[in-house]
Formats: C-alpha cells, sequence, structure tokens
C-alpha cells in the first residue's frame, strides 16, 4: 500500500499550515500564557506590550463576543482564562503584531501579578480531595469479592504509567482569513475540524455556516490535535474577524509543549486471584487518570482504558472503577490507543506480579487466560470469533518464546554490564466492539 | 551583502548576518520544502546541506539551518530539496517511496537531505552504519524508522557501483543529483569573499547553542563571523603537540587521521556528542566559551590537560582549560579577547584515555552527566591522571583531588573504589530537569568504575568493583 501523498513529500512540494502562500496584510499570533500552575489572577498590564511599533491589538476574554468556552465533552474550559489560572501555559491573552517577531517582543514586556494557589499534580491526591472531572465508573462482571477465599493466590500491587508528549513535527497552528459577508475561513492543522467549526462559531457567537475549516493535510498528529487543535484556530479567527485581516499561529516548539497535555498518566490499584493451576479468577483494579485541568477527551479516555481492563483474557469475575482526576497539569488529550494502553498495563503488571510470586513464566500465564468462544467483558459483551489462541499457537511456534527466554537468560548470565529482556503482550482491540454498546 | 549559491543560483542578501539561514530559505526564497520543527536543531526538519572547496574539491556535510546564521553561508553552496528536485525522483526520494518511509510526510525532506549527504561523502563510508548514522539528527514520528533503514540499506546497495574519485561525477551520472553540481565549483570561486565582519558585535561560530539562548536578539543583528577564518581552523601535530584552531568542529576532529590514531574509539566517543548535522557546525572555541557544565567537549579536553590560546589586544596569551572557569558562565576571558586555538601533548604509549556520559537519550541529547580521563601508567602503577567531570556543579570540572590521590597507587578494585569515594567529596551537583542529586552522584560513580572498566579490563570489572 502506498501513501498517495508519497512524491509530494520526497519533493517538499506537499503544503502544511506554514507553507500556505501568505496573503498580503496578514497579521501574527503569539499566545501570552500562565507562568505558573495555579493562582487568581490580580492584575495584568499590557500597556507596555500595547505601546510597541508593530503591535496591532492584544486580544483576552473580554473581547470574545460568543461564549468563552472551548470544552467539548464538558464546557470547563475557557479559551482565555479569566479570575483563575488552573495549568501553566494556560491561554491568558493573543498578541497580534505584523511579525511572530515583534509579538514575541511583545510578551516580554506584558506583567501580570497572580496570587498562587495550592498546586494539585497528582491524581491520588485529587480524588481525595473531590476534584473529579466527571462521576466515575465502574464495569462489574461476576462478583469479585466473593472469589478471593476460593483462590490459591492472591497479589496486590500499584502500577503507574507516565505521560508522553506526542511531538508531532509540525507545531499546532492555524491561519484564519476573512470572507465575504463575516464568513471566516480557517486553515487548521486539526485532526478534528468538526470541533474547530463548532468551537470558533460558539466563541465568536455566530452560526457554524460562517465559518469553514480547511484541513489539506497535518505534519503530525497522534490525538495530540483531535480536540487541541482548536483553541489556535478559534483564536486566529477570533482575531481575524475583529480586525478584518488575515491571522496566522503557528506555534513555537517549546509554547507547544508547554500550552498543549500529553498521553494521560495513571496510577493504578490491582488486585488479582489465581487458582493453582494460574487461571485468574477474579481481578480488581481502580484507576486513577490524571486528566489535567479541563475535560478534553479525559471522560472518553477513561471509557476506553475501561474497555481494555482485561485486555485479551477472560476473567469471570471483575470490578473495575475509573476516576477522571482534575490537576494543575495542563488537559490531557487523545494520545494513540486512547486510554487503552493504560487499561491493559495495570492487568498486565498484575500478571507479572502473579508471575514472579508464583515462580512461573509470564507468558505461560498469558496463554493459559486469553479469551475463548463465547466469553463475557465486563461490558456486557460477548466475544465472537475469537482468534487469540490460534495466534498465539502460530507465534509460538514461529518464536518459541521458551527458547528465545533462555537464550536472554544465557546473555544476560554472560554479560555483566549489558542485560536484556522479552516482552510479551497480546493485544484485544475494542474499537471495533462499540457497535455492541 | 552576502552572497552565495542557493541550490541552482547564486543570490544575495543584505539581511543582518545573524538572520537564520532557515529563515532565509522559507521566508525570503519561498523554498518550503524546508521545514520548521523545533528551531533548536534537535528534529532535523530543516536540513540542508553546505558544500564548500576543500583543496580545490567540493565536499559537502548537512546542518540544521535553524541555527546557521545566514552570515555561515557565505561563499558556500546550500542545498535544499528543491535543489535536488528533477523530473524523476532521485534513487533516495525513491528508496523513501518505495520502502514506505513517508507517512505525514513533514520530517521527510530531511531525511532525503541527510541521505543525500550520505551519498556525497568520501568513498570509504559509503556502508550501512554509515547511512544509519547519516540520519542520526532527523526525528520521525510517524513510521517508527524501520521503513528508513531499508531505504538507506537500499541506498547503501545502489552505492557499491560507485567508483572511488570524483563521486558528484557519478552522482550527476546516476540521477542522484541535478547536472548543475558539475559547475558549482566554478560558481563557487568566482563569488566574492565573504565581507570582513565589524568588530564588536557580537560573535558566532556555529551558533549552534548561542540560538538556543539568545535567538531574539541575534537575528537582528550584524554579528562577527568566526566559523570560517581560515587562521581558526586546522589541526596539526608538531613536536608531540597536537593543535586545533577554535573554529574546529567536532566533525573535523572526527575525520581528522592523527586523532583517529592518537584516540583509537574517537568515533565511538565522538557518537556521543550531538548528531551528523550538529557536529558539522559545533566549533571547540564555541563550546568552551558557551561554558555550559555539561558541555561535552570542554570535558574531553579538560581530561587532556589542553591548553587555551588566546590573542587580545595585549597580546597573546595561554592558560589551561580547566582554569578558564571561575564560576557558573564566568571565564578569564576579556570580552575582546578571542580563543584562536587549544593544543594539547600527544597522550604517550603508557597513557589511555576515555569518555563517557549518560543523557536521557543515548544520542542527541545534553548530558545528564558526562567525565573524561586521560590516564598513564608506570607498570602497575598510577603515574599520572587527568580526570574532568560536567552535570555535578556550576562549570566543567577537574577533579583535583581525585587524580591527586590516585598518583602512585597500584592499580585494583580497592584503588578505584576509594578514589570513588574521594570524587564525591569535590563535586557538588544540583537537582534539576536532568536528575536529582542524589542520581548525578551516583552516575559520576558508575561512570568513574567504566572508565577503569574499559581501560583496565584485565585487571578491573564490575564484580570487582561492587
Amino acid at each position: 500500500m502506498k501513501n498517495i501523498d508519497s512524491n509530494g513529500h520526497v519533493r517538499g512540494t506537499s503544503v502544511y499550515l506554514d507553507d500556505i502562500p501568505v496573503i498580503q496584510g496578514t497579521l501574527f499570533g503569539l499566545v501570552f500564557d500562565a507562568p505558573m500552575a495555579h493562582g487568581s489572577i490580580e492584575a495584568v498590564d499590557y500597556s507596555k506590550a500595547e505601546a510597541l511599533p508593530g503591535v496591532v491589538r492584544i486580544f483576552t476574554a473580554n473581547d470574545i463576543p460568543g461564549e468563552n468556552q472551548i470544552g467539548g465533552i464538558v464546557p470547563d474550559e475557557p479559551l482565555f482564562a479569566e479570575g483563575d489560572i488552573h495549568f501553566q501555559g494556560q491561554p491568558i491573552a493573543l498578541i497580534v503584531a505584523e511579525s511572530e517577531h515583534i509579538a514575541a517582543k511583545a510578551r516580554k514586556l506584558i506583567d501580570i501579578r497572580i496570587v498562587e494557589k495550592p498546586v494539585i499534580t497528582d491524581p491520588r491526591e485529587a480524588q481525595a480531595k473531590g476534584q473529579l472531572i466527571i462521576p466515575p465508573r465502574t464495569f462489574r462482571l461476576g462478583d469479585p469479592a466473593a472469589q478471593w477465599a476460593k483462590c490459591a493466590h492472591v497479589f496486590e500491587g500499584r502500577a503507574d504509567s507516565n505521560g508522553q508528549e506526542h511531538l508531532y513535527i509540525e507545531t499546532q497552528g492555524a491561519y484564519a482569513v476573512p470572507m465575504e459577508n463575516g464568513h471566516i475561513k480557517i486553515h487548521s492543522s486539526t485532526q478534528g475540524p468538526t470541533a474547530v467549526q463548532r468551537t470558533a462559531a460558539r466563541v465568536l457567537g455566530v452560526p457554524m455556516h460562517k465559518i469553514e475549516v480547511d484541513v489539506t493535510r497535518l505534519g503530525g498528529g497522534f490525538g495530540g490535535k483531535e480536540d487541541q487543535a482548536t483553541p489556535w484556530g478559534v483564536m486566529a479567527a477570533l482575531a481575524a474577524g475583529q480586525l478584518k485581516r488575515p491571522v496566522k499561529i503557528a506555534l513555537h516548539r517549546l509554547d507547544d509543549m508547554r500550552m498543549t497535555g500529553k498521553r494521560h498518566p495513571y496510577s493504578s490499584d490491582y488486585r488479582i486471584g489465581l487458582s493453582t493451576d494460574g487461571k485468574i479468577l477474579a481481578y480488581e483494579v481502580t484507576f486513577y487518570q490524571n486528566a489535567g485541568a479541563a475535560a478534553d477527551l479525559s471522560p472518553a479516555v477513561m471509557e476506553r482504558t475501561l474497555f481494555h481492563c482485561t485486555n485479551a483474557y477472560f476473567i469471570p469475575h471483575v470490578t473495575a472503577t475509573a476516576y477522571s482526576c482534575r490537576t494543575n497539569l495542563p488537559p490531557n488529550t487523545a494520545f494513540r490507543g486512547f486510554g487503552g494502553p493504560q487499561g491493559m498495563f495495570a492487568i498486565e503488571a498484575a500478571l507479572a506480579h502473579a508471575a514472579r510470586e508464583m515462580g512461573i513464566p509470564k507468558h505461560l500465564l498469558q496463554q493459559k487466560n486469553l479469551l475463548t468462544e463465547g466469553a463475557e467483558f465486563p461490558y456486557g459483551q460477548i466475544a465472537e470469533g475469537v482468534e487469540i489462541g490460534k495466534i498465539w499457537q502460530t507465534l509460538e511456534a514461529k518464536f518459541s518464546i521458551e527458547k528465545t527466554e533462555k537464550a536472554v537468560a544465557a546473555f544476560n548470565n554472560a554479560n555483566a554490564q549489558v542485560k536484556k529482556g522479552l516482552p510479551c503482550s497480546p493485544f484485544a482491540s475494542a474499537f471495533h466492539l462499540q457497535k455492541h454498546l | 551583502m552576502l552572497e552565495f549559491m542557493l541550490n541552482d543560483r547564486v543570490v544575495r542578501t543584505s539581511k543582518p548576518s545573524g538572520s537564520l539561514l532557515l529563515d532565509f530559505i522559507r521566508y525570503d526564497q519561498r523554498l518550503t520544502g524546508t521545514k520548521i520543527g523545533c528551531r533548536e536543531g534537535d528534529c532535523g526538519a530543516c536540513t540542508v546541506l553546505m558544500g564548500s572547496l576543500v583543496d580545490g574539491r567540493l565536499q559537502y556535510h548537512s546542518a540544521t539551518s535553524c541555527l546557521t546564521p545566514v552570515g555561515n553561508a557565505a561563499g558556500k553552496h546550500i542545498v535544499t530539496v528543491e535543489g535536488l528536485n528533477m523530473d524523476q525522483l532521485s534513487p533516495v526520494q525513491q528508496a523513501i517511496v518505495e520502502e514506505g518511509g513517508t507517512q505525514c510526510g513533514f520530517c521527510t525532506v530531511g531525511f532525503v537531505l541527510s541521505l543525500t549527504g550520505f551519498c556525497l561523502q568520501a568513498d570509504q563510508m559509503a556502508n550501512y552504519p554509515a547511512a544509519i548514522a547519516a540520519i542520526d539528527g532527523n526525528i520521525c514520528r510517524c513510521t517508527g524508522y524501520k521503513s528508513l533503514e531499508r531505504a538507506a540499506a537500499r541506498l547503501t546497495d545502489a552505492l557499491a557501483a560507485r567508483p572511488n574519485g570524483d563521486a558528484i561525477a557519478w552522482l550527476v551520472a546516476n540521477q542522484f543529483l541535478p547536472e548543475y553540481f558539475q559547475q558549482v565549483p566554478d560558481q563557487l570561486r568566482a563569488m566574492q569573499p565573504a565581507p570582513a565582519s565589524a568588530n564588536g558585535k557580537p560573535r558566532v561560530s556555529g551558533g549552534t547553542d548561542l540560538y538556543v539562548q539568545q535567538h531574539d536578539t541575534l537575528v537582528e543583528q550584524e554579528v562577527t563571523l568566526l566559523f570560517d577564518r581560515p587562521a581558526l581552523k586546522g589541526i596539526t601535530v608538531e613536536d608531540g603537540i597536537c593543535t586545533l584552531g577554535a573554529q574546529t568542529t567536532v566533525a573535523d576532529m572526527l575525520h581528522s587521521e592523527a586523532l583517529q590514531t592518537m584516540f583509537p574509539r574517537l568515533s565511538e566517543h565522538l557518537k556521543l556528542v550531538s548528531s551528523t548535522p550538529i557536529r558539522a557546525i559545533s566549533t571547540l572555541g564555541g563550546n568552551f566559551v558557551n561554558a555550559s557544565p555539561i558541555g561535552d567537549m570542554t570535558a574531553f579536553f579538560i581530561a587532556l590537560n589542553a591548553q587555551l590560546h588566546i590573542d587580545g589586544p595585549n597580546g597573546a596569551r595561554r592558560i589551561f582549560l580547566k582554569n578558564l572557569y571561575h564560576g557558573y558562565k564566568t571565564l578569564d576571558l576579556a570580552p575582546d579577547e578571542l580563543i584562536t586555538a587549544v593544543s594539547f601533548a600527544v597522550p604517550p604509549a603508557n597513557s589511555r584515555f576515555n569518555f563517557e556520559k549518560v543523557s536521557k537519550r543515548t544520542h542527541l541529547d545534553i548530558a545528564s552527566v558526562n567525565t573524561a580521563i586521560l590516564i598513564f601508567m608506570d607498570g602497575n602503577a598510577i603515574a599520572e591522571v587527568h580526570l574532568s567531570a560536567g552535570g555535578i556543579g556550576p562549570v566543567p570540572t577537574f577533579l583535583e583531588k581525585t587524580c591527586a590521590w590516585l598518583q602512585g597507587k597500584e592499580l585494583i578494585a580497592e584503588t578505584v573504589r576509594s578514589a570513588a569515594e574521594i570524587l564525591q567529596t569535590e563535586i557538588s551537583p544540583i537537582s534539576d530537569v536532568r536528575g536529582a542529586a542524589a542520581y548525578k552522584r551516583l552516575l559520576l560513580r558508575q561512570l568513574f568504575y567504566a572508565h577503569f572498566i574499559t581501560l583496565f579490563p584485565e585487571t578491573i570489572n564490575l564484580d570487582l568493583l561492587r
């Protein structure tokens, strides 16, 4: 299969946001953002920045004709902070100038006074203080509580997985051009053009048909431009609409990394019970999702974690609870796997724990508990057309996990400074299952 | 007025010499194939090739245009993807397309330039490891690199047919390069020499760290260009003393036969220092005066007990590199003085040298801790030691106490263990983004052990040091 854009890509002729020919009179936007993680804004003095030659205007929450709201699932995120700031890098204003260079100079001239408030970065602390994005959700199958006494082995532990920066090589950006009759065209590097259109209409206070969103291509997204490409498109449209001039925003890498959310860090508690022969009888897991300061896509990401909590295994008794916890970090967002990897990581950590304690190879525990035809997931779906057992056998015949593990052990015995390991994990995708829900 | 070749034509610009080549290419010339990914030399999306005549022969290296002042392009041939495009895809472009090496495409042009740079390298380097090394400064987030590795392997095979001698003629004949490359040497010879820079302006060497720190002010002004001054270039060995001009790049070191002979594992050491396009433009003098507490080449040369040659209005003087730093970014160097060269005594046969570095990423990253050692042996006794480390205090540090204590001791594990304890008394790491203070202390101990395990495998091993 060939990427139809390949020839343009290798010749450098494919057009990305910053390659769109610039229309005469175009202005450049740069975001002024919160310098600390939590606090209330006492005063902002833009006068020196506004006085800098080449600065055209600085937009704040006061300049929004419609709603100062960009939250897609939960309306809990302003375009520009008003009153309180909730994460370092939260947009407060948009500086619009004749060049990006002038805007960058102006940004250094803004004085802000903030009264600091306590900062929460740990999702468990947020949960304990009742800081939740949405109410918790629990998936149940059978009755784990009644099983523990019947289990030959019960292991408890904690699994933590950290965040991850998308690092799409093309940073976030948008280019808004005023059109006829008060319409605005937004060129956006977004995975979610409708989100940009809907949100721009809401913030500008105009019907959606007045906003056109054009996406030729993205220089990488990986989920990072699903919801979080929206603010820049909306800001550019806001400025373009009011100034009647095209406005371009192309984030500097450091601004992008500071202002945008990452993969959700999770902290999870598990309890797993097994029979003497290694069958998983019961599994309890609690996920503390670090959502950051606003909902963004966190509720949907949290659900996907629950869908994947038993990975590719059948477990007859399961309780899985997830908390989406509000912290003072940039709102975390979609990222390849969309919460699934975090759910799978906890059960894989629990199995690794059990294998270590029971003194048997993890891959045997994995194989013994693979999904079988007709097995039920903790959300009620019955598995049909299950191939994972066959897949595992095929791979085993081809690569022999046991032989490879022996080779790894031999290498590790012979080498003091360099060590090897063999990761091995099945993977069940819940993406194609949604029609059942 | 600056003059240089950009692809197939000569361009002139009156832009400030401190403005960036990347912005000139994209916004003044509207050659948008060259991309902006980070503006810090980390991602390689802005990679270009820079060609100049060396001993009458055209030589190219890759460079990150985001950190290159346009003044450093003067008199050279700058190649962007637009200067490589022909009617048909070149074998480099073809290999990437056919192996599925491009997805979103944003990093792709950088890979095309780096791999074309690989094709232009001296004959003996046209092997697969060299092809992979050529793309060590390019980040791709889509492919996972396997397809790009296959493309590199395919190119290596294609280059097997390349004869020794004039690479460019063969590359043109085989449609790797457009025909105009054959005329480039004559056009460069006809070019006006780069204008002498005004004194008193900020001085820029390769710019690799300066533009990360001072981008906003440097891009607006004329700067004093040092990079191409012939008097500051060159590696010589005379009467047992090796002298390197202050504008010697890390790549120049790598390509020096004299240095490769002195330090047989030089390639291994320097592979830990940034990436191919950065090594081609980062200079020793720049590294020293930048005074980063974790400057790799600073640690390297302190351990060689190197001397700096300094020129100023009051004449020339020499100081030991280890004495250059008085405190964090405070130097024994007046504003009107210039480091012209660095020299060291060629290590004798009874000496051994090693360099170690640990960073969050193995390659293309700033060190958490780095260290170098030069050790002279007298039988089984340590005659003399020069040990340096970075990341463990406000300046790159010569570890004086440890060196003094080791002198005259027998080389056994117990000696190394005891020295590692003394080492801990003369460092003061702080906790920062590159690691907690305790972690850096542990790192330096392990790297100190690694020096001895690497240099004396017959006597010292990890088990003995535990």
